[in-house]
């Protein structure tokens, strides 16, 4: 059994050189149900990269094959192009954080962060050293003393973090460690985390099923869906080109409209727009048209469009969010400026801006 | 309008009374066990004389004949209480925490099984007992520490349920799987994560355990053996005195025991509850 733990004990807290992380083929199979269906993903030196997906669709199983705390099936997860699916969890150097903390509640702050380095065997004093730099990375200094009931949410993960990093592992991974705090402090820390993964240059696997986490925080955000990896790219590249349908409909929001398809050409309300990805038979679809790529206008005599009428419109910070019922009855959302005011039952015209689009085949 | 609230949290009025009543119930009996303890005698003018002269007699090398059996029933019941928490601690405890952390269907199965000799009366456990100890006899001696196996089973029930309430309220698996993805080895996770977690309810474990021992009659009596309690009731005969005075011992052995766990039982030593401190704000 190969062992890649380090020793290190001299070392100052500092940047370390991420690893390459790759998954060849991973399968997962739990009682006959395969939850990883051949999963292959690479992730570049110090890349941070989120998983994002429904639940149930595989993600945390791919972060738990990576760690070791799950046994592949079949396929092959190489780290610096090192073979560790015979390493156990505890060899594999790698650093993980946990949903729901997983502080040990009969230490101190101080002694949790301690905690992987002792397992390594190294001296007190450079343990204390350590500890003490990652905790005031994450700022929290001055807490070390503290139990961790008597921190609260967004500070025990912060613990947990500083935990996870002290060790400088190759690989961090995180499962959903943001989603059990409340939104404020998530935001908090999930720049906290981007910062601190940027300084360390770690590469980092991040689970989450907030696509706005997802997309406001990684290098590349990977979308599963039914155990396997959808589609890989960075948040404008899924945003804007989504490859399949699931991806469109799951990353942002995207109003389902009839369509005709003729070859990579979407007809919708008569406006010809082109089609993303692998073209489907032609015949009726639907297309998947995001809201922000409709425009909308008061209703003028002579004027191009489609004519609605308006369901509701919603206040969302810097800009608005309203709901048109257009003549056959399909209600299509439209993201607009604050500044362009519409009332339930205003007369308008909807025009389409002529931006790509996925599209799925009509039920 | 405000009418009574079922389920509210007693006030502190009726929370004291309930303490009150239930200290009479609880101290009342002993006090006059110790009291009786100290008589001398008949009373002389209706005054009771009292005195140290029983406790004195149990030391008294010409009584050594009188009470060597309940010295040997003492001596035997804290060893079989030693050899019944050697049982519970390494075949229930780590049979409980590898279903948990491996095999969570079966908690189910293990707490049925734990649960069992709740439902069987002592008496017919006893019977099926003896000829399983016809065996034992014949391979580890008619010795009464043989008596940890029958006891250890009655102790079951006791002994589990601290235990399984300890592991519900503490993430076993998580905690396992952050050490180890710390680096540890299960030999590390089990000594240095898992354990601390659950000492209150192996420390209560344990109390049950002695306190059922201690206790323990029927088998003992069944099975011919001398332990604390047929030893208790063969001195009640012919010395009542010296019998009470080993019952008072025996209540405060256990009650020593309770204080011990109170205070070694929690690992929150340094720190505050959580509910009595506020949380910090991050």
């Amino acid at each position: 059994m190969t062992s890649i733990i380090t020793t290190d004990t001299a070392a100052t807290y500092v940047a370390r050189e991420g690893a390459t992380v790759q998954l060849v083929g991973v399968t997962k199979e739990f009682s006959g149900q395969f939850a990883l269906t051949g999963v292959d993903l690479t992730m570049k030196p110090g890349e941070f990269i989120a998983l994002l997906g429904p639940s149930g669709c595989g993600k945390t199983t791919v972060l738990r094959t990576l760690s070791g705390l799950e046994q592949v099936t079949e396929g092959r997860i190489l780290i610096d192009g090192e073979d560790v699916v015979d390493v156990p969890v505890n060899k594999r150097d790698i650093g993980m954080v946990f949903q729901s903390y997983s502080l040990f509640p009969h230490m101190t702050v101080m002694e949790n962060v301690e905690f992987g380095l002792r397992m390594r065997r190294v001296d007190a004093a450079a343990r204390e050293r350590r500890s003490s730099e990652a905790l005031d990375m994450v700022g929290l200094g001055h807490l070390g003393s503290r139990y961790a009931h008597q921190l609260s949410g967004g500070q025990q993960q912060r613990v947990a973090l500083a935990r996870a990093l002290v060790t400088r592992p190759r690989v961090l991974l995180l499962d959903e460690p943001l989603s059990a705090l409340d939104a404020k402090v998530r935001v908090q820390l999930r720049d906290q985390i981007r910062r601190i993964q940027t300084e360390l240059g770690i590469t980092t696997l991040f689970v989450t099923h907030d696509q706005e986490e997802a997309l406001a925080v990684a290098d590349r955000v990977a979308v599963m869906n039914a155990g396997n990896v959808e589609q890989i790219g960075t948040p404008e590249e899924l945003y804007t080109a989504p490859a399949t349908a699931f991806v469109a409909n799951f990353v942002g929001l995207s109003n389902r409209i009839p369509a005709t398809l003729a070859g990579h050409t979407a007809t919708v309300y008569g406006t010809e727009l082109q089609l993303l990805g692998e073209a489907p038979p032609d015949g009726a679809v639907l297309a998947m048209v995001r809201p922000e790529d409709i425009l909308i206008a008061a209703k003028k005599a002579g004027a191009k469009g489609i004519d609605g009428t308006i369901v509701t419109s919603s206040f969302l910070g810097s800009f608005r969010r309203t709901q048109v019922r257009l003549s056959d009855e399909t209600i299509v959302a439209v993201q607009h400026d604050v500044s362009d005011r519409h009332e339930p039952g205003d007369a308008v015209t909807v025009q389409f801006k002529g931006a790509p689009v996925s599209v799925v085949p009509e039920r | 309008m405000s009418g009574p609230r079922f389920g509210a949290v007693p006030s502190k009025t009726t929370r004291n009374l309930i303490l009150i009543v239930a200290g009479i119930f609880t101290i009342v009996p002993i006090l006059a066990m110790v009291q009786f303890t100290f008589q001398i005698g008949q009373p002389v003018d209706n005054v009771q004389p009292y005195g140290v002269a029983h406790y004195i007699d149990l030391f008294n090398p010409a009584n050594e004949s009188t009470y060597d059996p309940l010295f040997q029933g003492v001596q035997n019941s804290l060893v079989i209480a030693l050899f019944t928490v050697l049982i519970v601690l390494v075949l229930l405890l780590p049979t409980m925490i590898l279903i948990e952390l491996k095999f969570p269907r079966m908690r189910k199965v293990l707490e049925f099984i734990c649960l069992i000799p709740l439902t069987i009366p002592t008496v017919v456990l006893v019977v099926g007992f003896i000829p399983a100890y016809q065996t034992v006899a014949q391979i580890f001696g008619a010795t009464p520490y043989t008596l940890a196996f029958a006891i250890g089973v009655i102790c079951l029930p006791y002994a589990f349920r601290p235990i399984a309430t300890n592991l519900a309220a503490v993430e076993v698996t998580t905690l396992s799987e952050a050490a180890r993805s710390l680096g540890a080895s299960w030999f590390e996770v089990m000594w240095r994560v898992i354990l601390p977690n659950l000492r209150r309810g192996i420390l209560s474990a344990v109390l049950l355990t002695v306190a059922v021992v201690l206790g323990e009659y029927t088998i003992a009596a069944f099975l011919s053996q001398t332990t604390f309690q047929t030893a208790l009731l063969l001195i009640q005969q012919t010395d009542p005195y010296a019998g009470v005075i080993f019952s008072v011992f025996a209540l405060v052995f256990v009650f020593i025991l309770l204080v011990v766990i109170g205070r070694f039982g929690t690992f929150r030593v340094r720190g505050s509850r959580p509910s009595r401190r506020k949380r910090t704000i991050s």
